[in-house]
């Protein structure tokens, strides 16, 4: 049995800043083989980037009916990427501009994958202009509340108190942080286990601890998960309960803790992403709860 | 060589023609009139009284149904009404889950293979109000086979625990369309794609089998048997799907084949973020290949979803359920997606159900053509159920076709007045008799596999507006019977710019023809469904029914 490939889901609508947000991961130093689903090919930054498109490692979405997304689109889209030789070690599936994140979210749940984080970005200059169109608004808040963490885009170039009224509003629909753009990257899209293992953990993008935990059971995990400080925003990792072992994830607001299906022996380790700016001594001390 | 075709009645759906005799010369229609008068200018004729107590109408015209709705019965029907499938066998309604699982019995013992799964389709939960369809049904029939029953929205499935066990489906899957019962074990339910494809092996068989070849054959049976002669397949065939085109070259030119093909191109199915400029350039160069069975050309935008899903995009929320549907082409967007299409002057058909996807479409319209499109365009709104008055207005002035989907009345009418869009929605629904009131070029349809296919059903709908519970729905808005008939033969001709060939019993048109057992007159507009297809005729070659 091979380990689930961390799957990302990067929604927002038209505009919002995907694309950018998106090719600056694709084209930074992190040694890490993505493949991108794509709703348009448009200005995706394939030539610069790790993914090669004749390997296949770029892919149409769907936005059909429910055969084509099943048989043309998305599933087949995940299979053949698992059934490439050098199966990628992320994937990043961008989201239409109407899309639901959370709908496609489920894709993540493909055997094989492991959803790793529903994403959603929008832009401080148009938000309120959209979530008030009387076509679009209910797709954009829908969108919004989809979001495990927001992105505000262009937060570098729009007016302050624009960037301000944004987070105002997104605040009003969800509860999941909110991250800047222009500094958001890594530490939101790619994989928490390959962050946290890149040497120099004080990245300028993130703050990263690693730990090993103690033994536990399910609710342990839950509860501890539960209660994290709101200054880290991701966390994954392993926990030995006595059986084949946990899983254990927390993505911006959203925790999940699944049984591991394979019986090979596991390494218990645990891996927080903070906030930029983040004392790690914040990771630490939460880290000290349930550390072996 | 002439042959005279008589009949007791020939309703010819044109003003110019009339009589009780056809004649027929190389697939075209020579002449109508009376069986002596045609004898008398042709002579040395045959004459061919084979139909002669019956009574014969052009062939009719389906202008939206999905290819698809044949490939499903290579699957068991469940559903809640009859059906007829492509073999002819008429399927009852299973009208109780009990009944579902007896069917489901029955096909199991006759299975030898002990690992093939059973496939089954057409279940609507929407008249079981109350009860839910679970795994422990369908373990009832099987504890060890594989069984998978779709359900008539395609959007969610129902397996049992067979498949759950073989595919992993246990209380630690996380996705959301996988429901859950009080104990934290799956139900049996899968919603949605992504959990669909969770039943592994069963559900790739069963959505592939949907686009093999021999469910495209079973396409054109159903059609025989409906009467239809031209018939649509809206979207479900990509343009640039070699093997599929290759099948429809390959099975449109056998001469069993008993209906022409019409291929819509739906560019935003499947794939990235259409380039249209492109898929214009294919659709033009596809046109080339077309052939008298198989058109390529026209093309298909899906705007939004359906109402009984609660995906319709409508402008006042729906009554129960939710507030509002989805989209599936951002709005913003349309008018370029329009603009290649228009410019090219390619046909245009845009799947709109609720009244906000309909304004967003004109709006979307007019600025693509800056209000004045090219003349006689036939751009057309298919479904536009929930269309208003201020709507059609717009549409006639923008020149565009209707074509609605009547069938609903039957389905889904009372699920309309109770529990979708309430009473006062629900009697303007498709609403004929104003679209004809404007002069808005309309058809009517089925919409296949997501109501049955057959014209005379969909009139005698049009014609009724009568629900499955006894209510009309909207009493001004029916059609008598000449205009249902016209719907469903030269009103969908015209929207698939194909009425200078089809559609009318008119001299110089191809000889496609519907054979039916009484006449359409005698029995009326509560009569239309009753009427049986004896046979049909596509460019002079008969098709019994069968």
């Amino acid at each position: 049995m091979t380990v689930a490939v961390p799957l990302t889901v990067l929604g927002g609508y038209l505009g919002a800043g995907k694309t950018t947000l998106l090719n600056r991961v694709l084209t930074a130093d992190h040694g890490l083989r993505i493949a991108v689903i794509v709703n348009d090919f448009g200005d995706i930054a394939v030539d610069e980037a790790l993914v090669e498109p004749e390997d296949g490692n770029v892919l149409a979405l769907a936005n059909g009916c429910v055969c084509c997304q099943a048989v043309d689109g998305l599933g087949s889209a995940l299979d053949d990427l698992s059934a490439l030789e050098t199966r990628p070690d992320h994937v990043i599936i961008e989201v239409s501009g109407v899309g639901d994140p959370w709908a496609v979210a489920q894709w993540g749940r493909t055997p094989g994958y492991a959803l790793d984080g529903v994403l959603v970005v929008v832009d401080p200059e148009s938000l309120g202009t959209w979530l008030a169109d009387q076509y679009v608004g209910d797709t954009v808040a829908d969108q919004i509340r989809a979001a495990d963490v927001l992105i505000v885009s262009r937060t570098d170039i729009a007016a302050a108190n624009e960037v301000a009224a944004a987070r105002e509003m997104l605040r009003a629909l969800s509860d999941a942080p909110i991250a800047d753009g222009p500094t958001a990257g890594p530490e939101l899209l790619l994989p928490v286990e390959r962050l946290g293992r890149q040497p120099g953990t004080d990245h300028p993008l993130h703050v990263a601890h690693s730990f090993v935990p103690r033994s536990m059971d399910r609710a342990q995990l839950r509860a501890w998960l539960d209660g994290t400080p709101v200054e880290v925003v991701r966390i994954k990792g392993l926990v030995d309960d006595g059986e084949h072992g946990l899983i254990g994830q927390l993505s911006g607001r959203r925790v999940e803790v699944s049984r591991r299906r394979d019986p090979r022996p596991i390494d218990p380790v645990m891996t927080m992403i903070g906030r930029p700016g983040t004392d790690p001594g914040v990771l630490i001390a939460w880290a000290a709860g349930i550390v072996a | 060589m002439t042959t005279i075709l008589t009949a007791q009645a020939v309703h010819t759906i044109d003003a110019g023609t009339s009589g009780d005799a056809i004649a027929i010369d190389d697939g075209q229609i020579l002449a109508v009139g009376s069986a002596a008068d045609l004898a008398e200018a042709h002579p040395g004729a045959t004459v061919d009284d084979r139909y002669g107590d019956q009574v014969i109408l052009p062939g009719f015209v389906e202008a939206h149904a999905h290819s698809m709705a044949g490939g499903i019965w290579q699957h068991l029907y469940v559903g809640y009404f009859d059906s007829r499938g492509p073999d002819g066998k008429v399927w009852s309604g299973c009208r109780t889950l009990d009944a579902v699982i007896e069917r489901l019995a029955e096909a199991e013992a006759t299975l030898d293979d002990p690992y093939e799964p059973l496939l089954a389709w057409g279940l609507d939960p929407i008249y079981f109000p109350g009860e839910r369809f679970v795994a422990a049904h369908l373990d009832e029939v099987s504890t060890t086979r594989p069984i998978l029953v779709a359900h008539a929205s395609m959007h969610l499935l129902t397996v049992n625990t067979a498949v759950m066990e073989k595919e992993g489906i246990d209380a630690d899957t996380l996705a959301d369309g996988v429901p859950k019962d009080g104990a934290g074990d799956p139900i049996g339910e899968l919603q949605e794609p992504a959990a669909m494809r969770l039943a592994g092996d069963s559900f790739v068989r069963f959505f592939v089998s949907l686009m093999a070849e021999e469910g495209l054959r079973n396409y054109g049976r159903l059609a025989g048997n409906a009467g239809v002669t031209t018939i649509v397949d809206l979207g479900g065939t990509p343009i640039d799907n070699d093997r599929l085109v290759a099948s429809w070259k390959s099975l449109t030119a056998e001469s069993s084949f008993p209906a022409r093909v019409v291929i819509f191109h739906n560019p935003g199915m499947g794939g990235v973020t259409p380039d249209l400029n492109e898929i214009a350039e294919i659709a033009v160069a596809r046109q080339g290949e077309s052939t008298d069975k198989l058109r390529f050309g026209p093309i298909k935008f899906v705007l939004d979803g359906s109402i009984q899903g609660y995906t319709a995009r409508v402008t006042e929320p729906y009554v129960t359920g939710k507030d509002n549907g989805l989209w599936l082409i951002p709005p913003a967007q349309l008018a370029d997606w329009i603009r290649p299409v228009v410019a090219n002057e390619m046909l245009l058909h845009v799947h709109c159900n609720g009244d906000q996807a309909v304004d967003v479409m004109l709006d979307a319209f007019t600025e693509a053509t800056g209000g004045s499109p090219y003349a006689d365009h036939r751009t057309t709104i298919q479904h536009c159920q929930l269309t208003r008055p201020d709507q059609y207005q717009r549409m006639a002035e923008l020149g565009m076709c209707a074509n609605l989907f009547s069938n609903h009345f039957w389905y889904w009418g009372d699920q309309h007045h109770d529990l979708t869009v309430g009473p006062d929605r629900a009697v303007g629904m498709n609403a004929a008799a104003s679209v004809l009131g404007l002069d808005i070029p309309l058809s009517i349809h089925s919409d296949a596999p997501v109501t049955p296919l057959g014209p005379l059903h969909v009139a005698w709908c049009a014609a009724n507006r009568q629900t499955a519970n006894g209510r009309v729905l909207g009493e001004d808005e029916r059609l008598s019977v000449d205009q249902a008939l016209h719907a469903i033969t030269l009103g969908a001709a015209h929207q698939l710019r194909m009425e200078h060939e089809v559609g009318s019993i008119t001299p110089g048109k191809r000889a496609d023809l519907v054979v039916l057992d009484a006449d359409p007159h005698d029995v009326g507009a509560s009569g239309l469904r009753g009427l049986g297809v004896v046979a049909t005729v596509l460019g002079g070659e008969h098709h019994p029914v069968g």
